[in-house]
């Protein structure tokens, strides 16, 4: 009797081939992700899809969305021979995958996640599951950049993620915020949201600016009282 | 590392709702156009199958 030794590699890559061909976007990029972590689990690494694919799943709208796939995980060399096994062609940077003859393309950009980050593990058609990063993560997430760069695109972003926060997600946010040190810049979005839902244009580049910079001294006030 | 749980199904079934609120407020906001830069490697392959350039953003 020979000793299950890992994952059937080929199987995967016909699963793989078969995940390729899904018409709808989100399902397509989860079910390719379940199979990552297939070949991935029994090195210990379980990847977390982040990212823009991640904000596309919470908001279902395509309007923000790429093809591209960010996932967190550790990519040793085993796990490299793993993806070119699957068909998956390595980049010349080393961050990126390919799948040959796809339009699926993933990319890790770091295998950090908070300690105290919620994910959502989705169950797909096929059984598998895969691993994405909360709604109030992806917030978070985005809050973060808004704070350091007031960009306008990333504006969006949030008050459309805060439009679809249930009571209990809410509350697990605005806790979380405050210990990220986002909290001001959430109420500021928030009191944003209000304004848009009430028919106020999104503000210029450089209001929102303004609102990420006042949102970053209060944050750096709070923490010296 | 916590972990909450849901099924295709339940996406599928939430995700109308959710695409319709952002529909609603995206149009009140305006076209999306992604102003952080892009690794280099990224944007050629977005542009390799068509994706619009406001949505691949400057290029690193």
């Amino acid at each position: 009797m020979s000793e299950n030794v890992g994952p059937d590699l080929p199987e995967l890559r016909t699963a793989l081939a078969d995940a390729a061909k899904i018409e709808d976007l989100a399902e397509r990029s989860l079910e390719v992700v379940a199979i990552v972590e297939a070949a991935s689990a029994p090195l210990g690494i379980h990847p977390v899809v982040v990212g823009g694919m991640a904000v596309y799943f919470w908001t279902a709208d395509e309007a923000f969305v790429t093809q591209d796939i960010d996932v967190l995980m550790a990519v040793p060399e085993r796990l490299t021979a793993a993806l070119a096994q699957l068909g998956f062609e390595k980049s010349r940077d080393g961050r990126h995958w390919h799948l040959a003859g796809t339009d699926i393309f993933l990319e890790a950009p770091g295998a950090d996640l908070d300690r105290d980050a919620l994910v959502t593990e989705v169950t797909l058609q096929s059984g598998r599951t895969a691993k994405i990063l909360s709604r109030a993560d992806i917030l978070l997430d985005r809050l973060d950049e808004f704070q350091a760069t007031g960009h306008q695109a990333v504006a969006q972003q949030v008050i459309v993620l805060l439009k679809n926060l249930s009571e209990d997600q809410s509350a697990d946010l605005h806790a979380r915020a405050a210990q990220r040190r986002v909290g001001h810049a959430l109420d500021a979005m928030v009191a944003l949201a209000v304004e848009v839902d009430s028919g106020r244009a999104l503000p210029e580049s450089d209001e929102l600016h303004q609102i990420a910079r006042a949102a970053m001294r209060a944050e750096y006030t709070s923490r010296q009282s | 590392m916590r972990t909450e749980r849901m099924t295709i199904e339940e996406w599928r079934r939430e995700a109308p709702a959710w695409r319709a609120k952002s529909r609603q407020v995206v149009a009140r906001l305006g076209p999306y156009r992604r102003e952080r830069p892009r690794d280099p490697v990224e944007a050629e392959f977005l542009r390799s199958i068509g994706t619009p350039e406001r949505l691949i953003g400057p290029t690193k």
